[in-house]
């Protein structure tokens, strides 16, 4: 016999547990299913800026996760080139004006304590088999039990939240993006302790730019763990995989302001890496589904948006659904306009990703906005706003900014690069910010037209995750923090793939 | 024209449902019920239910509720349904396509090809809730071998330039009628109108699959709405139109013979019959009339009113944004959807 719930949830981390928070303290029944035993490790970022941090705290997640002793970095420091260099406070956000960086492990157990507190029951090593369907809608799941056994669980809504390879969108049949666009920049990373722990530099979120390469450091958790990230080429994921040590030597001689603020460093980790981190979006709404974070929609994680996209779309989705529930008429167009609203918070940040993941050489047009607010601004939130999501891209980067930063680069000198071929690239640059905004300005829903300079649409988003068999016994699988490879992943020695960036 | 040139035959199931005004959720459910016992019953290659399928088309407040989007319930009905049940689903529902809304009719296929057919002119009060569409009502089967295929919907039945566009282009008609009658609960002299006027349609609607076949030259598979419905007279505030839908579901042979038959009296059900197949052999001649059938003067009348009402009333309601749609994302697909796997549904979206 079936069950029943008001909600299902595939997916117990960012979006699914920040879902089933929220509906669960509304009075729901909401039951959530995940194919991982908590804790369980994930490929991200695994950064929050000052409003993923609040989405914590709205969840209800956020004091347990204070308690296991992350660093609050309420500083950022841009250096390009290791010549212009600002230094910044984050804009603050409800209480919030610090960004926090959590491995995982520790972050989403609490995220599925915060949802069971809540009142959510969180099923662990729970795997989809179908949804089910009556009359045109999703009206339940059928999943797996750890031991296999298979049972019905009837529902008023269906949410996917179950990551890029998302089971529940291949069942809705919205696995294949509408709107896609291919990653230039891998992500190799590692964590170590922060010789700096305790200080004004070990609670700085770091950002060098040299070169076409890009290098990151971010004070973890628990103190005095830092996450150092570089973003160079794809292919150096695998360049990376195959001999760690020299790669990672030849990345600090590339980064060598960074090389100088990790150094004495100790407890180095080994290397990850992945060069999937194609972006996209899904249609993510349907009669009687949603998909959720990275189900739905995905950005290049050169940016560091993913968390805080995935913890605000499951909360909007639940603010959504809560009082039209048990309307399904009502409840199908809430959740295409809270798919929509979730377009309009994450194109902007989906064209950011995009232009930040193409590898070329810093502009001398961004070295001189990031020289001028460094010396202008004070430390007031700046360039920072379109990390932070204060504001968007073309709003920090204004086309008047954009125009002083040539002529400041003119003047300049233009870091040794010609004139002609930096005021060409200006152009160019500026000739994508204006498709950019144009796209922005359009508000089209699921919108296929591909924006020039931004977009680049790939042939081969990920694959869905292997479904389970309808009728048998479901096989016993590791959790999902090695599962998750797409065949391009796959082919290249990386050892695992980003979920959240 | 893609038909195979030898006839072959083919099985079809036709549904005469009784839906509820405006309950679009649980007519969706009556409807996958209808449509899995015909199947079980009869193991066609082809099922269809009428147009309207989401509620019936009449003249109330809640029509204008009913619509939905083309990628909506109604639409993933008729796919999941071919796809689970291997047969070409074929139904009607309210579609919100791009900036309007239409009167659209899905065949659905096994292997996820879809077909869309946009009714060319919303009947009479239909007016105030879609407009009309400007494709052609001809697709392809490949369920059928690739066999030529038109649709039409409600009173596209009735209209002799349908006839005119699909005569020898087509070797099957599918599609669906929703046809209330006139009311049954008038009294005095508008009463004896309107008993005579509800005869009139009866015998129209009996009639109706019957001349299109033999002008086709093509057999037809017409399932229609039945049972009592009530709404509100246009144009004439607080009049109640308390009537039935005329039935007649007929399945009827490219030469005029009718194979299979619900009429109204027969209530909520399905049949099925074999049918031909094959190069179209026209019976009759087209003739210069608009209307197959000869309508009243009344009828005509009413006709040209509730159509100018209604348009001038969605026009205008749509320049004011007042529809209900209006305020939902958008989005479209295409008339002709080749096939898909389960995963890759395509998904409305905006050019």
């Amino acid at each position: 016999m079936a069950q029943r719930c008001d909600v299902v949830i595939i997916g117990a981390r960012l979006a699914g547990a920040c879902a089933a928070a929220h509906l669960a303290r509304a009075g729901l029944d909401v039951v959530v299913l995940d194919r991982s035993r908590f804790p369980s490790d994930q490929m991200s970022t695994h950064l929050l800026f000052p409003d993923g941090v609040d989405e914590l705290r709205r969840m209800g997640a956020l004091d347990a996760i204070l308690a296991s002793n992350p660093t609050k970095s309420p500083w950022l420091q841009l250096t390009t080139n290791g010549d212009a260099q600002l230094l910044e406070r984050w804009r603050q956000v409800g209480p919030t004006d610090y960004c926090m960086c959590v491995p995982r492990t520790i972050q989403d157990v609490e995220l599925v304590n915060a949802a069971r507190t809540a009142g959510a029951d969180v099923r662990e090593r729970h795997r989809l088999v179908d949804v089910l369907w009556r009359g045109g809608r999703a009206s339940g799941v059928r999943f797996a039990d750890s031991d296999g056994n298979q049972t019905d669980l009837e529902a008023k809504l269906v949410i996917g939240a179950d990551g890029r390879r998302s089971s529940v969108a291949a069942s809705v049949g919205a696995f294949r993006p509408y709107r896609a666009s291919r990653n230039g920049r891998g992500l190799v990373f590692r964590y170590a302790d922060d010789p700096m722990y305790g200080t004004r530099e070990g609670q700085t979120i770091y950002q060098w730019r040299d070169g076409d390469s890009m290098a990151f450091m971010f004070p973890s958790a628990p103190g005095p763990k830092m996450l150092m990230l570089f973003m160079g080429a794809a292919s150096e994921a695998t360049e990376a995989m195959a001999d760690h040590e020299s790669y990672w030597q030849r990345k600090l001689a590339q980064h060598p302001d960074m090389a100088a603020r990790i150094d004495g460093c100790t407890d180095l980790t080994k290397l990850r890496a992945t060069g999937d981190t194609s972006a996209y979006f899904r249609a993510s709404s349907g009669p009687g589904w949603a998909l959720a974070g990275d189900a739905g929609h995905f950005k290049d994680p050169v940016i560091g948006q993913g968390q805080r996209d995935a913890l605000w779309s499951g909360r909007r989705l639940a603010e959504y659904a809560i009082p039209v529930l048990d309307d399904p008429g009502a409840l199908d167009l809430a959740l295409r306009r809270w798919e929509r609203e979730r377009d309009l918070e994450c194109v902007h940040a989906y064209h950011f990703g995009n232009i930040e993941t193409e590898v070329k050489p810093v502009s001398p047009v961004l070295t001189e906005i990031v020289r001028r607010s460094g010396r202008s601004r004070g430390q007031g939130p700046d360039i920072g706003d379109v990390f932070g999501r204060g504001r968007t891209l073309p709003q920090v980067l204004t086309v008047a900014r954009l125009v002083t930063g040539l002529a400041d680069a003119v003047r300049r000198g233009t870091g040794g690069q010609p004139v002609p071929t930096t005021v060409r690239e200006a152009v160019a640059d500026l000739r994508i910010h204006l498709n950019v905004r144009q796209d922005l300005l359009g508000r089209r829903f699921r919108s296929t037209r591909v924006v020039p300079g931004s977009e680049h649409p790939d042939p081969r988003p990920p694959a869905p995750t292997r479904a389970v068999a309808r009728t048998d016994r479901a096989a016993e699988e590791p959790p999902t923090s090695t599962t998750n490879l797409s065949p391009r992943a796959v082919a290249e020695p990386t050892d695992t793939v980003v979920a959240a960036g | 024209m893609n038909e195979s040139t030898q006839p072959r035959t083919v099985k079809i199931a036709a549904i005469q449902p009784a839906l509820r005004l405006g309950e679009v959720e649980q007519n969706l459910v009556r409807l996958e019920g209808l449509i899995r016992d015909a199947v079980r019953e009869h193991a066609p290659a082809v099922v269809t239910v009428p147009e309207a399928g989401s509620s019936p088309n009449v003249y109330a407040k809640a029509l204008r509720g009913v619509a939905r989007p083309v990628d909506g319930a109604p639409m993933q009905l008729y796919r999941r349904l071919a796809r689970e049940l291997g047969v070409v689903v074929g139904g009607g529902f309210l579609a919100r396509r791009g900036r309007d809304v239409y009167g659209t009719y899905v065949l659905a296929e096994p292997d996820g090809r879809t077909h869309l057919h946009d009714k060319d002119i919303p009947t009479m009060w239909e007016q105030n809730y879609y407009t009309g569409g400007d494709d052609p009502g001809r697709t392809a089967l490949a369920a059928l071998d690739g066999s030529p295929v038109g649709i039409a919907c409600g009173w596209e039945w009735a209209r002799m330039g349908t006839a005119r566009r699909l005569r020898g282009q087509v070797q099957l008609l599918l599609g669906g009628m929703c046809w209330p009658s006139y009311p049954t609960n008038w009294r005095g002299p508008f009463g004896l109108w309107a008993a005579r006027e509800h005869a009139l349609q009866r015998q129209h609607a009996r009639e109706l699959p019957r001349q299109m076949a033999r002008l086709l030259g093509a057999p037809v598979a017409m399932p229609s709405h039945v049972g009592p419905i009530d709404f509100d007279t246009p144009l004439a505030p607080g009049v109640a139109w308390r009537t039935v839908m005329v039935g007649e579901t007929q399945i009827v042979e490219r030469d005029g013979t009718v194979l299979a038959r619900l009429t109204a009296e027969d209530g909520e059900g399905h049949v099925a019959a074999t049918v031909t197949l094959g190069a179209p052999e026209p019976v009759d001649p087209l003739g210069p009339m608009y209307w197959i059938p000869p309508l009243s003067v009344s009828t005509r009348a009413a006709w040209t009113a509730m159509n100018t009402h209604g348009s001038v009333k969605y026009r205008a309601m749509r320049a004011l944004r007042r529809h209900p749609w209006q305020t939902w994302p958008g989005g479209d697909l295409p008339d002709e959807v080749g096939p898909t796997d389960r995963a890759e549904e395509p998904q409305a979206t905006t050019a």
